[in-house]
């Protein structure tokens, strides 16, 4: 035993100074070459959709990143300030920077807009996380449709994704947020209460949290009833009308600040409104609570499509629910599940609630049973536009997969490929426009036969009246317009425009 | 004494040459047989004549943790806050003894009173999400940044902007820079005179002075790595000790068996792991035995009344200097070792 280490106690921990640092993922060439090509290979794919490459900061102001995501992301943003003193952030994700870059555009904007993206962003998973926290997101995003065919095209690429680099076994887990907002419509709870729904629902789906205790839950945050510093000023409101309340709490409010009201950024209406809501407690809680069980039947709903969706409308229609969303939904599925390359991938799971803070209609998720976690995800994003100031929502949607995961499932990439340039190339374009709604699914199906073609092929995405007013939708580029009617039949004529 | 301060065995105690942890931190290594003498009050070194090869430097409160990373001292005391705020993610410092009782405050969340309808954590959540919804951010003044934004994100607040800010942030809400504070304090005296209230659930730290080091550091140096072992043994004892008394009484009987046995019917007031009982040689062949054991100070009559019952006289009561376990945790903390899994081998 050396006189250093008088209890014998292993000393060898010491010289290594580096055991609670990140790990350092250091890339020799021959993967590298390897997650190359099938960047390239993806991006190929996405641009044969019609969905053009932005390059986009690394580096972003913190405000700009964290206006997306309900601040989900916000604890694993890597901040610093730069040297004149403003925040700024690496990137944790692409959506926010592509959003204000489109918003950025003179209006009248292009619509539908399609764009592509890969590169690396950067997630601090907590102190001794042992996940890297730089990885290569690759992703596209679909701005100005509002329309189911542009979810259906959105998800068909994602799966398109993993079938062109062989990977089969894969899922795309599917839900519908308005299907649980059309839900809770039948319940008479404020909009705090339906947020505070929704956000647990992976709780109560993974049976971490009862009804019971979500209900004393909202107690805590005062969404129904009063915590216990606020039992001795109730009796001084009991019996009073709102006015007559908020009277006396102005009183209160005088009192306690006498010469100097100091308040911040708030103003005393908004201390007395608040303390009102406290006090009386805002939200029925037998309303509350059959909200939760509504919330708890759906968001066990999962599996094969079509014995979910009747499952779920037997929901809707049990507590009188517009049915509607639900129809939309089962036509995505429809949309999808025709297309036989993704007939077998496809499950329903109501319980899916990525970013509930800013998706507001589909959301999904890809999974592959060889693969911890998921491979990738998205949905419609509509009202984003509405956190970056524009003054109306702008119909959006959005994916985006981990590249870093892909390799090891991907079958028939030959190692020691060199990338290639010309992959965002194409001798030939079309654009497919369906002849009417009917034409959704076989427009579909021709699109991808025109890719495999080697076609770049653009699906026209816009539905509703208001979108096609509108429509500008890029000619630019296109060869050759390809109408398609209900029953396949395609009428191809030369497009008017090139460049 | 004093003769190596070039050498590279020297270990280097970096100390707060300010405020009020200066006085109490000199006066807590007195008590712990570790009194620092410095030469001349303008001079920013000092050494400690109960261990010779250590070098004290004195340097700014703030300042002691990047020292100490850095590698310009080895070992250093200052407040658990600073600590968490300052040092890396990398963690090359950390905390050795972790509780030297004396510096105690309190790293707190407080509003304004007129914010009638904010009594917890809870309602600044929620307060939170509405400045969002209306398009603004709740503004924090804070000296501590990074434990504050943990503190927030592991409560689901993720909208918030920290003011940077050092000084009077009491008066943040007043000048209007900041709606809320989040600061030091340690009896609340100064936020009440600033119209401003805790909230339940709003104490983001319980801070007080740690001894901290830099294991990567002292593992260079074998003669430093002892230095510093001692040191931190002596305080860590010291503290150990503070809790007790050492007891002794003569007491009669018939055998060390008897006497160990009368003593042991009340276990509480019979010392850490029972009496120890020596024979009294005395010229009258009285059959007399000295009976030591240790006893929590608050405990103390309660001792000598037991030991009183079971005959004792001449009962003197003595502070323990310093007590040391079977193992020292701080050692350990400095070798990184886990409680549980800690190998130990005799």
């Amino acid at each position: 035993m050396n006189e250093f280490s008088p209890l014998g106690y292993n000393t060898s921990t010491l010289n290594n100074p580096n055991t609670n640092q990140h790990p350092r993922n250091v890339v020799p060439q021959e993967s590298w070459l390897r997650t190359r090509q099938l960047q390239d290979k993806l991006l190929h794919l996405i641009g044969s959709y019609g969905y053009t490459f932005l390059d986009l900061p690394i580096l972003e102001s913190t405000d700009l990143l964290l206006r997306k995501s309900g601040g989900d992301l916000a604890s694993q943003i890597y901040s610093f300030l730069d040297p004149a003193g403003a925040s700024v952030s690496l990137r944790p994700e692409f959506t926010s920077s592509l959003m204000q870059h489109f918003l950025d555009q003179p209006e009248p904007r292009d619509v539908p807009t399609r764009w592509q993206y890969a590169g690396p962003v950067f997630r601090f998973g907590g102190p001794g996380a042992d996940t890297d926290p730089q990885f290569t997101q690759i992703g596209a995003e679909l701005i100005g449709a509002s329309g189911v065919l542009a979810d259906a095209e959105l998800v068909t690429l994602a799966s398109d994704l993993l079938l062109t680099l062989g990977i089969r076994e894969y899922v795309v887990s599917l839900a519908d947020l308005q299907v649980l907002n059309s839900l809770l419509e039948v319940v008479r709870i404020s909009d705090r209460a339906r947020s505070f729904v929704a956000a647990n629902i992976p709780a109560m789906r993974s049976g971490e949290e009862s009804v019971e205790s979500l209900l004393d839950c909202a107690m805590t945050l005062h969404l129904v009833g009063q915590g216990a510093a606020d039992r001795n000023l109730a009796p001084a409101i009991a019996g009073l009308d709102d006015d007559q309340a908020r009277s006396v709490l102005h009183g209160f409010l005088g009192w306690s600040g006498s010469d100097l009201l100091q308040l911040g950024q708030r103003d005393p209406d908004e201390v007395v409104e608040r303390l009102l809501r406290k006090l009386r407690g805002s939200d029925d809680p037998a309303e509350l609570e059959k909200a939760l069980h509504l919330a708890h039947a759906l968001a066990n709903v999962r599996g094969e499509p079509a014995s979910a969706v009747a499952q779920a409308r037997r929901t809707l229609s049990a507590a009188g629910a517009d049915p509607a969303p639900l129809d939309r939904l089962e036509e995505l599925v429809r949309l999808l599940t025709g297309q036989a390359a993704l007939r077998d991938s496809i499950q329903l799971d109501f319980g899916l609630m990525r970013g509930i803070a800013y998706y507001n209609g589909i959301v999904f998720e890809v999974s592959h049973p060889a693969s911890p976690g998921s491979l990738g995800g998205g949905g419609r994003y509509d009202s984003l536009a509405l956190a970056f100031g524009n003054p109306d929502p702008v119909p959006a949607l959005g994916f985006a997969c981990n590249l870093n995961a892909l390799p090891e499932l991907a079958d028939g990439l030959s190692p020691g490929l060199h990338p290639s340039a010309s992959f965002l190339e194409w001798p030939e374009s079309a654009l497919i426009v369906p002849s009417g709604p009917e034409a959704r699914l076989p427009s579909l199906v021709a699109a991808r036969e025109w890719r495999r073609k080697g076609y770049q092929a653009r699906l026209s995405v816009l539905e509703t009246s208001a979108e096609v007013g509108t429509n500008r939708e890029a000619r630019q580029g296109i060869d050759s317009v390809v109408t398609v009617d209900v029953n396949g039949t395609q009428t191809v004529r030369p497009s008017s425009i090139r460049d | 004494m004093y003769e190596n301060s070039d050498s590279h065995d020297t270990l280097h105690l970096v100390l707060p040459s300010d405020g009020e942890l200066y006085d109490s931190t000199l006066d807590f290594l007195k008590d712990c047989g570790l009194g620092v003498r410095r030469p001349s009050a303008r001079r920013y070194t000092a050494y400690v004549p109960a261990l010779p090869g250590i070098e004290v430097l004195f340097q700014r409160t703030a300042d002691i943790t990047r020292k100490v990373e850095e590698g310009s001292a080895e070992i250093g005391i200052t407040g658990l806050d600073r600590l968490l705020e300052y040092r890396s993610d990398e963690h090359a410092v950390v905390p050795l003894v972790e509780d030297l009782g004396y510096g105690r405050c309190e790293f707190v969340l407080a509003v304004p009173d007129a914010w009638l309808d904010v009594t917890s954590v809870d309602d600044l959540a929620d307060l939170a999400l509405e400045f969002h919804e209306k398009g603004s951010r709740l503004r924090i003044a804070s000296k501590y940044p990074r434990l504050l934004r943990q503190y927030l994100f592991d409560r689901g607040i993720n909208y918030f902007t920290i003011v940077a800010a050092s000084g009077a942030l009491e008066a943040a809400p007043t000048a209007g820079y900041a709606d809320l504070i989040a600061d030091i304090t340690a009896t609340g005296a100064t936020l009440r005179e600033n119209r401003l209230k805790t909230l339940e659930g709003g104490t983001v730290l319980s801070s007080q002075s740690c001894v901290i080091g830099n294991p990567a550091q002292l593992a260079l140096s074998p003669t430093r790595s002892r230095l510093a072992r001692h040191l931190i043994e002596l305080i860590e004892a010291h503290l150990q000790a503070e809790p007790f008394y050492r007891l002794t009484a003569n007491v009669v009987g018939p055998s060390p068996e008897a006497v160990s046995s009368i003593i042991l019917a009340r276990p509480e007031v019979s010392g850490l792991r029972g009496p120890t009982v020596a024979r009294v040689y005395n010229i009258e062949e009285e059959d007399w035995y000295s009976v030591s054991l240790l006893v929590r100070k608050g405990q103390l009559m309660e001792a000598v009344d037991h030991l009183r019952d079971c005959g004792g006289v001449d009962i003197a009561a003595s502070p323990v200097s310093y007590l040391f376990r079977g193992q020292s945790e701080a050692y350990r903390n400095l070798l990184h070792i886990d409680g549980a899994a800690a190998p130990v081998e005799r």
